[in-house]
């Protein structure tokens, strides 16, 4: 009997649920702007005032359009324009080398730890400020480790199958467990290989005395293979909120039983990683992740070369530029061009997918794209999980009652959103599933020529309709900001 | 805890420690230098003075002031699913490539992944547990490339050594001519009569006996002699065994005490004329019961056949002491035997005979070696019930091959070339590294799939592989599908095209 495909839905949920798709903030300040309004009108009665509150109503409605993700507004658009205009001063550098870190990484810690296990290995663990509340101790801490991944070559279903279902008893396993983890990031990155190193290799290789013409024919082949294949390296990043780990512990929280029960937690992170088939090749310690981040912001220099690198913060090494359409970064040896983007939530595939599916981002972008593919997994408990979905499928059932006495006809967005709701409320009836809000993130490189950058985005754009994603969104005016959701920090998803 | 670091820096206020740093609080000069600014770890100098380098803030005030307030960080609504369903979300599908084994050989159509399969290397690396190779497709699909490239030319820049059995005649010369070229060295070519090379069955360098000292099975001259006598004789009975192990041992001894080495025409005349030592026991020669006589009669016929067969089929290639002029310390040694007959018996022995003396002449020194069995199912022609086989030799052969570096490729079309049970099914069956190309037809394939434990998925692609496109398998990882990559003088010295096409004449030079 043949082996039926695994398959996955994660499509159908093309707006916000909530009142007039709106989120409790956007319905607050609506609410009160109409107050003052209202007020305004009655004191005075004026035209003027009529018209002024509601031309920024309109304003208003359309910025916040484009705040619940229902495609781009021109008004979003022309915010985003504006923003980037009023803080960007044309000739200067967005970002320069030895001062504080860019403001978009907001306040951050640069820690280490070493177990007494491993003194001379330590890692590398990133307290993030709880902005919102302009708090540390309601922050995150966050630690990178380098994953071997799994499962390439030609499989045959029922391990292709298999490798998906560990991969879901993993998010669903943190999501479940009693540990102090609420999000994990998974990033690869792909890059060609390194021409001067697979020179180097192959140089070394070739024996003395080898006859001229094969001498040749060999340093050929090096530069054959550096042109044309692409290497993988693959990381997780786990977020451990502040406020639950040190709940966790028991007697004072210092800083070092903070260290030490992270180190816990990352250590039981990798332990069920690997159970999901994705070997440890290393936990990341300070030099480690500063270079891999400078790595991502100049490709020319090695993602393990640590050469210069003291701290985390070392990563950020290089004058920026941001442009409304890239972000360029003055290189060891050149400039290079960079762009983000992500999947917005009305462009994810309705049709069912399989395990592979990130194929489509990971490797079938040819030419060969320099590019990091980030799939970002905020773990939302089981009970809250249900609550979510079930608030969610009430607003569904309401705005298709509504659309019904009204005799509106159906677009079908309400029914695919339903069945969205109803699908995570079937799956969260089965044991170790949880709630997740996945975020996935491409951000690609170009060196020294921006038409480069444009023609990769193409490149990535049309891969991603392979795969069904109706389109990427490019975050123009926004990629200085963006790049922090790719680097391996767990930032950049909204709950 | 034995250490726990500081922070280390921040971006703003908080209980952060004293290296804390306010954004624009402490303002430096822009550096637009590169080599400035990219020193790593070393602060901007400032100012000097009062108002210097007014011009060069990096960034004004009100800038920085607007972009703290309007640097809203760049989350992004995201949908709201199950764990269950987000498993498609995982970007980890692809493993990071180990260090690469060797020059590479190909790309992953897949993943764009370089592939390189140096048999030593992957051993290694514990890839594989056996460091043989075979390499199966149709006539055409471009596994003699890859094996003239990736296993001969490439290996031999590596400094590895070489051995290949050229079997295709192309032009007046074997095909891989243009590889020995390329390598600078003499092709050994084997023809009948006395213009050949000539390896020597009893070449001293040869062990005689099929036992090393440990007690362990090997391949000596006394199973290379039996393997001949039984393709001239057919199945040995006990008596003729016997007499053929003692005119052995006395052609050794006679030869040697002429102070030169033995040959098969020693074992002849030894057969026809045994000594009084040939008898088993002293007791039967003294009773009359076995005479030098009889142990003659035990081998006329099998020496009958032997002689047919040395001064026929084998004539000139086996039955004369080993050329001096033969380099064994040449990094490719091609054993050009298209010159010999398709259906002749010759050119397994020949392929057993030499692998053998190579392997005998290797284990004394140190080295990582490779021997290309092209045609690899001439190895199977010569087998008949209860004889020894030219393949079940180089299965031993195989077998104690990586005690001496050494790695057998076999090149074959199809697996049903072989028939199953024979010794050379093993060489396949045993091999760690498989590059199996175009199965145009569909029995082939399916067998191929068996034989490999293919997943069913590769059936059409197996049928329907481009040129230079295969499908690899190494130990016991998934198999991929790999397009080979050659450079511009590979593909000139690969060509075996060139007598199809006009002007044919005027290529060749590599």
């Amino acid at each position: 009997m043949a082996t039926q495909e695994r398959t996955y839905v994660l499509g159908g949920e093309t707006r916000r649920r909530g009142l007039f798709a709106a989120s409790g903030r956007q319905i607050t300040v609506g609410v009160g702007f109409v107050g003052v309004w209202m007020l305004a009108l009655l004191e005075t009665r004026s035209v003027v005032v009529l018209l002024v509150g509601l031309a920024a109503g309109m304003a208003g409605a359309a910025l916040m359009r484009r705040r619940t993700a229902m495609g781009e507004s021109w008004m979003g658009k022309a915010w985003d324009g504006a923003a980037f205009r009023a803080t960007h001063r044309h000739g200067a550098p967005d970002f320069v080398p030895g001062e504080a870190l860019p403001p978009e990484v907001g306040e951050v810690r640069m820690l280490a730890y070493a177990p007494p296990s491993a003194p001379s290995a330590p890692m590398a663990l990133v307290h993030h400020r709880d902005h919102k509340r302009r708090s540390w101790a309601t922050g995150h801490l966050t630690a990178v480790f380098e994953i071997q991944g799994s499962g390439d070559g030609i499989l045959p279903m029922r391990q292709v199958n298999t490798s998906g279902l560990l991969f879901e008893r993993l998010l669903g396993g943190l999501a479940s467990a009693e540990i102090p983890v609420d999000q994990l990031d998974v990033a690869t990155r792909i890059l060609p290989v390194h021409p001067n190193a697979y020179r180097a290799q192959m140089d070394a290789l070739v024996v003395p005395g080898t006859p001229a013409k094969l001498a040749r024919s060999m340093r050929e082949l090096s530069a054959a293979a550096a042109g044309n294949t692409e290497e993988y390296r693959s990381y997780c990043t786990v977020r451990i909120p502040v406020a639950q780990l040190v709940a966790s512990i028991s007697g004072t929280a210092d800083l070092e039983r903070v260290a030490e029960e992270t180190f816990e937690v990352i250590g039981e992170v990798v332990r069920r990683v690997d159970g999901a088939g994705y070997r440890l090749r290393t936990v990341l310690g300070p030099r480690r992740l500063g270079a891999l981040i400078r790595h991502l912001h100049d490709p020319d220099v090695g993602i393990d070369n640590q050469e210069g690198i003291a701290t985390v913060a070392d990563g950020w090494g290089y004058t920026r530029w941001a442009d409304p359409h890239h972000v360029r970064i003055e290189g060891a040896a050149r400039d290079w061009y960079h762009a983000v983007a992500h999947v917005p939530r009305d462009a994810w595939p309705a049709q069912p997918v399989n395990a592979r599916w990130m194929e489509h981002l990971v490797t079938r972008v040819n030419p060969a794209t320099i590019r990091t593919v980030v799939s970002q997994f905020r773990l939302v408990p089981k009970a809250r999980a249900r609550d979510l979905a079930r608030i969610g499928m009430t607003y569904d059932v309401a705005t298709a009652t509504t659309e019904r006495k009204r005799g509106q006809v159906s677009t079908g967005e309400t029914e695919a959103s339903m069945s969205a709701s109803r699908r995570v409320l079937q799956d969260l009836l089965r044991p170790v599933v949880g709630g997740v809000l996945p975020a996935v993130r491409v951000m690609i490189s170009a060196p020294e020529d921006p038409n480069l950058l444009t023609a990769a985005r193409r490149r990535v754009t049309s891969a991603a309709e392979d795969g069904g994603l109706t389109r990427l969104a490019w975050q123009d005016n926004r990629h200085h900001k963006a790049m922090l959701t790719a680097l391996p920090m767990a930032r950049g998803v909204r709950e | 805890m034995t250490t726990t670091a500081v922070p280390q820096q921040s971006n703003g206020a908080g209980p952060v420690p004293e290296q804390a740093a306010r954004p624009g609080r402490h303002r430096r000069p822009w550096q637009r230098g590169r080599d400035a600014t990219r020193q790593q770890g070393t602060e901007p100098s400032p100012p000097t003075g009062p108002g210097q380098d007014q011009q060069q803030e990096w960034e004004p005030t009100a800038h920085r002031k607007r972009r703290r307030w309007l640097s809203y960080e760049a989350d992004t609504e995201t949908i709201f699913t199950s764990t269950r369903q987000a498993g498609a979300l995982n970007t980890a599908i692809v493993s990071t490539h180990p260090p690469l084994a060797g020059p590479i050989m190909g790309i992953d159509v897949h993943t764009g992944q370089p592939v390189s399969t140096d048999p030593h290397l992957l051993y290694d690396q514990k890839r594989i547990t056996s460091p043989n190779v075979v390499v199966l497709g149709d006539i055409s699909s471009g596994k003699s490339s890859l094996v003239k490239t990736q296993y001969c030319v490439r290996p031999v820049a590596m400094g590895r050594q070489v051995a290949v059995f050229d079997r295709k005649d192309q032009q007046g010369r074997g095909e891989y001519a243009r590889a020995a070229e390329v390598c600078e060295v003499p092709v050994i070519r084997f023809a009948r009569g006395s213009n050949g090379t000539a390896i020597n069955l009893l070449d001293p360098r040869i062990s005689a006996t099929s036992l090393d000292d440990a007690g362990e099975d090997r391949v000596g001259q006394d199973r290379l002699l039996l393997m001949v006598a039984e393709h001239a004789h057919g199945r040995l009975s006990s008596t003729e065994h016997y007499a053929l192990r003692a005119a052995h041992q006395a052609a050794l001894l006679r030869a040697g005490e002429a102070g030169r080495v033995a040959t098969l025409h020693d074992v002849l005349d030894c057969l026809l004329d045994p000594l009084a030592s040939a008898i088993p026991r002293e007791h039967l020669a003294g009773s009359g019961m076995v005479t030098v006589e009889t142990v003659t009669g035990w081998g006329l016929q099998l020496a009958l056949d032997l002689d047919r067969f040395i001064r026929g089929d084998l004539s000139g290639l086996i039955d004369r002491e080993t050329d001096e002029t033969l380099n064994l310390d040449a990094p490719l040694l091609v054993f050009d035997t298209s010159a010999l007959p398709e259906e002749s018996p010759a050119l397994a022995l020949i392929m057993a005979l030499v692998a053998s003396f190579l392997t005998a002449v290797w284990a004394h020194k140190p080295g990582q070696r490779i021997i290309v069995l092209e045609e690899g199912y001439h190895t199977t022609r010569l087998q008949s019930s209860g004889t020894t086989s030219v393949a079940s030799i180089l299965r031993s052969l195989a077998k104690r091959g990586r005690g001496i570096g050494l790695s057998f490729v076999t090149v074959l079309h199809h697996i049903s070339d072989i028939p199953p049970g024979s010794d050379a099914m093993s060489l396949v069956r045993e091999a760690d590294i498989v590059h199996i190309y175009q199965q145009s037809r569909a029995d082939d394939a399916e067998q191929a799939m068996a034989q490999f434990r293919l997943p069913p998925s590769l059936f059409d692609t197996l049928g329907s592989l481009a040129q230079g496109c295969h499908i690899l398998k190494i130990g016991t990882e998934a198999p991929r599908q790999v397009r080979h990559l050659r450079t511009t003088m590979e593909k000139k010295m690969t060509d075996t095209d060139g007598a199809m096409r006009t002007g044919a004449g005027r290529e060749g030079a590599v």
